[in-house]
């Protein structure tokens, strides 16, 4: 497979959902309402990528997955610098791994 | 007015500082999937560098491995990447002034844009860019590493790398419910219907952008727009 022309169509089709928002929903123009569905877009979005996909983030490893998230949640409740929560999570999961 | 520039461009770069690390620990891995898979090494980095989408690319990898064909691949990304669309119609209507538009939309991805979103009120575009760009260059400098040394790490910290997105998200996602609870709902509502949907269609690529659209919807009976509530501080 040529891999360069995937990219390539992989690019295309990443940057125009990204791009085309911009130009067709301007600040002003939207409700009330749907500003309101889209601010929740992001808990939205982090919720459903999280769930399930985190639960399998360290392949074939379901258990350790969850070890971890659940620690990075303790962990993030303390403390806000994600770099931090980042590194105490994978120390103390590393034995395990 | 070049001071304000200037000052928006540095906190991009300060918010941007955890993405770069986590996009960086993330892309270690996925360099190191990439030569698994046989790209050379201009194709691994350039992944990263005009398509930059960190799940994406890894699925991309999973498809590839497991003979998918190229068509395939492309409609899947598509759909898997659609929730960006969302992201940057949220942000678009949180924008306070409107440069560089093209160059902006390309950065958009899921940190970077919760970090942005969840900033504050007025969301400046050099701000914005200036917090892409430094998280884009963790995740293309990662890949570049990963590729070329990430044999070299412990085998145990090459498996577990790939958790640091996830870890990411509850790192943006915990601090956001601590200042206002009703968020978990969302979180969790969407969690469910994908989970729900997952069993009812198993290979869905609608199923993650349809579980955002109705989280949403519900959210937005759930959450009153507060501005100064959705404000993390880093």
């Amino acid at each position: 497979m040529n891999y360069i022309l995937l990219i390539f169509l992989l690019a295309v089709v990443t940057y125009l959902p990204r791009m085309l928002p911009f130009y067709i929903f301007d600040k002003d123009k939207i409700s009330y309402r749907f500003r309101k569905i889209l601010n929740c877009v992001p808990y939205a979005a982090l919720g459903a990528l999280i769930i399930p996909g985190g639960f399998n983030g360290i392949k074939n490893q379901q258990l350790l997955s969850v070890a971890g998230l659940l620690i990075a949640i303790v962990v993030s409740y303390f403390q806000k610098n994600i770099i931090l929560t980042m590194v105490i999570t994978l120390a103390i999961l590393y034995p395990f791994a | 007015m070049n001071q304000n520039y200037k000052s928006d461009i540095l906190k991009g770069i300060k918010s941007g500082f955890p993405i770069f690390i986590g996009y960086f620990a993330m892309s270690v891995a996925y360099g190191i999937i990439a030569k698994g898979t046989g790209f050379t090494c201009f194709e691994a980095i350039f992944f990263s560098t005009i398509v930059y989408a960190g799940a994406g690319q890894y699925i991309t990898l999973n498809l590839l491995n497991s003979g998918a064909a190229m068509g395939q691949i492309v409609v899947t990304i598509f759909l898997i990447n659609f929730r960006h669309f969302l992201m940057s119609a949220s942000l678009s209507a949180k924008l306070k002034d409107r440069k560089l538009l093209p160059l902006l939309s390309f950065g958009i991805t899921d940190e970077s844009f919760a970090v942005a979103y969840l900033n504050g009120d007025n969301l400046s575009s050099y701000f914005t860019i200036a917090l892409n760009t430094t998280s884009h260059s963790g995740w293309i400098l990662g890949s570049a590493v990963g590729f070329l040394a990430g044999n070299f790490l412990p085998a145990k910290l090459q498996t577990i790398l790939t958790l640091s997105l996830y870890i990411m998200f509850i790192g943006i996602l915990v601090p956001a419910v601590k200042r206002e609870f009703k968020v978990l709902y969302v979180i969790l509502i969407a969690g469910l219907i994908n989970v729900s949907l997952g069993f009812l269609i198993p290979s869905g690529n609608w199923n993650l952008i349809i579980s955002i659209i109705i989280a949403s919807i519900i959210g937005s009976f759930i959450l009153d727009i507060k501005e100064n509530s959705w404000i993390i501080y880093y």
